[in-house]
């Protein structure tokens, strides 16, 4: 049962443990610990709850009081324990960021930001200043090194918890130093380890929202940059007139619900207009592509793009992978969908899995970049993806 | 045990205490150092010999003020206990001493205690307060406050780092502050002045400031947060009292005294003399601390104050002198580091004994303070910490450091345990993690704080 544990030399055991106050980070943190990592636990501030709002209920993400249930933990196993201000680290690459895609049309997924530039880099940053290199997470991922000897980075056991979409921009040099110690167990097992060493945070539910958005993401959008959000008009792939709206930052590709029009059919976004304010609608089949470029990618494996290669996508978190073709072209890093057509929003993660399971069931996941654009349609959005 | 009985015995333990050397108390592991005694000082051997001696002797929490016999021992030890702080701090015994919670609670019921005249009160008078843009939060929150509800004027005066003039200094800016206000047509009814600070230990000309103004004319109130002096510097609160000053307020816990005790001493001559203003009470509803401070005393804690205040009263200028050239020490020890910058001034006569902030050029102050407390090392970044944000230091920004100077703060401040060993551990330990921390290529020359520009205006 028990879950991934590097320890590169006995000497240095010095381990940083990201702690959110969630179940799964208290559980990453205790495992450590028992298996003899010199855990400091560190929940990051990145976020002013008191004076900015946000997710206020119990079951919510970072709040002060979330930091108190981490801070619990490493007093029962008696480790250091910090608060690391990430304000305006956050502030600059998740949240501004986050407004701006809206703002073009597109649908951002903050928590690839955040994994990326505040977590995994950041505090990665903070924690060599502190002497230590090893970063933990409660992740469900799984990192190891792959039959040919080199670390790669793939999917959990619990596939449906997997996270790795989400961990996909981790650099390939530091995935030896890059710890996720729930890998190979399941939710259950994991509430369950908890509960065994009399912990009541076993208990304690799980947050799906961003982190820092209290209402909807239209709200949030609107109260921070009110002057940048514009009415505008639905129009119809034809260019008919349907009605109107009060800002494209609250449409998302293949939407539905929520746009006060009707028409013959059911009608759905499927293109969104940054510039002219406008949101188009049509049916279902208008609303896919299979066809979208890239931005920035990060390879977890020896840069693949020598030549054309096949691999399965995922275009947003709670989706299958799907076999695509990636090639490197004069425009950008094309992907092809070769099973057929799907809604596809540039914003949105793209990330790319191995064609074959490993033995175990395990998803070697060999990139990830930013969905750009696809060369058919304005800016797509679709609804964000869940996060941990 | 009759009530007279009780009250020899205590003050016996008092003297057979204060003859203990603390050094008998004094082994401990090198494992952990402790330089955030400004945060909270280690408990005093007398402190701890006063609550062993009395903790197992009460059947009944006696409240001192009740009738009873329980309650008379109990209001018995409390009076010792102010007696002892008094003397102490060598004011006039007839002056009113009230014991709080600390010192924040002494800074809000000064604050709040002089601004309270019928007019403010009723919001007809909008009067103006001056104090200083470094004071402690429990001074300059409620001003902050005050001052954001439109209910006064708040005029900030900015320190200096500059030792030698700082009382011409500051005279000037208070006296112009003063005179501008006049000019506005405002009447100055609050002036605060702390002793000292507790980011830089600096110590501010509390005596010639407050002599300056009521020579000008200043009948308001003057009040002076002592919590950084008290025990940590020739403290002449009997001259503060004669120059003007209406009160102070000072903290148990910075004296080696358990936290949640502090006192407030009212200068009642003042009073008498026709000048100053009447303090109204923060506390009501009750006639403790004749009824200057309501509520069921804190009695453990000042009557360990209280001890640990009679036993200091000898010792206090040798452990001032020898705290003084272990702080010295320490830089001394540090100054060659790269990139570091001292904020202290190293003159004896501008410091308390035992503080000293310090810059590191590329490092974040709250990275070092995390790293060293890894290490084995206890100190801070001066500068509070609210729900986990870092603030920067004000000290530094207010006498013109930049944004990541003031990002860049440590404060050791020593406890009256310091020692040379330890002294010579902790910046071995420093050296280390500093070394480690700083980035490559940046090497720049010890730098004097006094190369920092001032305006010299009050903000």
């Amino acid at each position: 049962m028990c879950a991934q544990a590097i320890l590169q030399s006995d000497k240095d055991t010095r381990t940083l443990v990201a702690m959110s106050g969630g179940v799964d980070s208290a559980a990453a943190a205790v495992l450590l610990h028992e298996q003899g990592h010199e855990v400091v636990g560190v929940s990051m501030q990145v976020w002013d709850y008191r004076q900015n709002g946000g997710s206020a209920g119990r079951a919510t993400c970072c709040a002060p009081s979330d930091f108190d249930d981490a801070r619990k933990i490493a007093d029962r196993f008696r480790f250091p324990f910090y608060v690391f201000d990430f304000e305006q680290s956050f502030s600059a690459n998740v949240i501004e960021p986050f407004i701006e895609s809206y703002l073009r049309g597109e649908t951002p997924n903050p928590c690839i930001d955040c994994n990326r530039y505040v977590k995994f880099a950041e505090l990665r940053a903070r924690a060599s200043q502190l002497g230590f290199s090893r970063i933990a997470t409660g992740h469900y991922a799984r990192v190891r090194r792959g039959a040919d000897g080199a670390w790669g980075l793939y999917t959990a056991r619990d596939v449906s918890k997997d996270q790795s979409y989400f961990l996909a921009h981790i650099k390939r040099e530091e995935l030896p130093e890059t710890i996720f110690p729930l890998g190979e167990l399941t939710k259950p097992e994991v509430r369950a380890l908890l509960r065994e060493r009399g912990l009541e945070i076993a208990e304690k539910s799980e947050s799906q929202d961003i982190c820092f958005v209290g209402g909807t993401v239209g709200e949030f959008v609107a109260k921070h940059r009110a002057s940048e959000t514009h009415p505008g008009k639905f129009v119809s792939e034809s260019g008919e007139e349907l009605g109107e709206h009060d800002g494209i930052h609250q449409f998302t590709i293949g939407q539905r619900r929520g746009l006060g029009v009707s028409g013959k059919e059911r009608l759905y976004v499927v293109g969104i207009d940054s510039e002219n304010h406008q949101v188009k609608l049509g049916n279902k089949e208008s609303a896919a592509s299979d066809e979208f470029y890239l931005r920035e990618v990060n390879w977890l494996i020896p840069n693949p793009l020598e030549s054309t290669f096949k691999a399965l996508v995922k275009v947003r978190y709670r989706s299958e992978g799907l076999p695509c073709e990636i090639s490197q072209t004069e425009c950008g890093i094309r992907v092809r969908l070769l099973g057929g057509k799907t809604p596809v929003s540039p914003g949105q993660g793209a990330v790319f899995y191995a064609l074959e399971l490993e033995e175990d069931g395990a998803r070697q996941v060999l990139g990830g970049g930013t969905i750009h654009k696809s060369p058919d349609r304005e800016s797509s959005a679709y609804e964000v993806g869940l996060c941990a | 045990m009759s009530g007279a009985n009780f009250i020899r015995v205590g003050w016996e333990l008092s003297l057979e205490v204060r003859n203990t050397p603390p050094e008998g108390l004094m082994d401990r592991s090198m494992e952990r150092i402790f330089f955030d005694a400004n945060a909270g000082s280690r408990l005093r051997p007398e402190g701890i010999a006063a609550l062993s001696f009395l903790l197992p002797q009460f059947e009944r929490y006696g409240n001192p003020s009740s009738v009873h016999r329980e309650g008379r021992e109990a209001r018995a030890l409390l009076s010792i206990a102010r007696k002892h702080v008094l003397s102490f701090l060598e004011v006039p015994q007839s002056s009113e001493l009230f014991f709080t919670s600390g010192g924040t609670e002494g800074c809000n019921a000064l604050v709040h205690g002089y601004l309270n005249s019928e007019e403010f009160l009723s919001d007809k008078t909008i009067p103006h307060v001056i104090c200083l843009s470094v004071e402690h939060p429990a001074i300059l929150e409620p001003l902050n406050l005050l001052s954001r509800e439109g209910k006064i004027q708040l005029t900030l005066v900015r320190p200096t780092p500059l030792g030698e003039q700082a009382a011409d200094y500051y005279t000037g800016c208070f006296l112009r502050a003063l005179d501008e206000a006049v000019e506005r047509g405002v009447d100055t009814q609050l002036i605060c002045l702390m002793a000292a600070h507790n980011e830089s230990g600096v110590i501010f000309p509390v005596v010639e400031v407050v002599r300056a103004l009521r020579q000008a004319g200043y009948q308001g109130a003057f009040i002076s947060d002592v919590a950084q002096l008290v025990g940590k510097a020739e403290l002449s609160l009997r001259e503060m009292f004669e120059s003007g000053v209406d009160a102070v307020a000072l903290s148990g816990a910075k004296l080696g005294a358990p936290g949640g005790i502090g006192a407030v001493v009212l200068n009642t001559a003042c009073v008498a003399q026709g000048g100053c203003r009447r303090f109204r009470p923060l506390l009501a509803g009750g006639a403790q601390e004749n009824w200057l401070r309501a509520g069921t005393e804190n009695f453990l804690g000042a009557v360990v104050l209280g001890t640990i205040c009679e036993s200091l009263t000898e010792r206090l200028a040798a452990e001032i002198k020898k705290r003084s050239e272990l702080t010295e020490l320490l830089w001394s020890e540090l100054n060659d580091i790269p990139g570091i910058i001292c904020y202290t001034p190293m003159s004896v006569k501008e410091r308390v004994c035992n503080t000293l902030l310090v810059g590191f050029n590329g490092i974040r102050g709250d990275d070092l303070v995390v790293a060293l407390d890894l290490e084995g090392v206890a100190c801070s970044t001066g500068s509070a910490c609210a729900s986990g944000r870092q603030e920067p230091s004000r000290w530094v920004q207010e006498i013109g450091g930049s944004a990541v100077e003031a990002r860049s703060v440590v404060r050791f401040s020593l406890d009256w345990d310091a020692t040379n060993q330890i002294v010579s551990e902790a910046s071995k330990r420093i050296r280390q993690v500093v070394t480690r921390m700083q980035p490559m290529h940046i090497k720049h020359a010890y730098q004097d704080a006094s190369n920092i520009q001032l305006t010299g205006e009050p903000a």
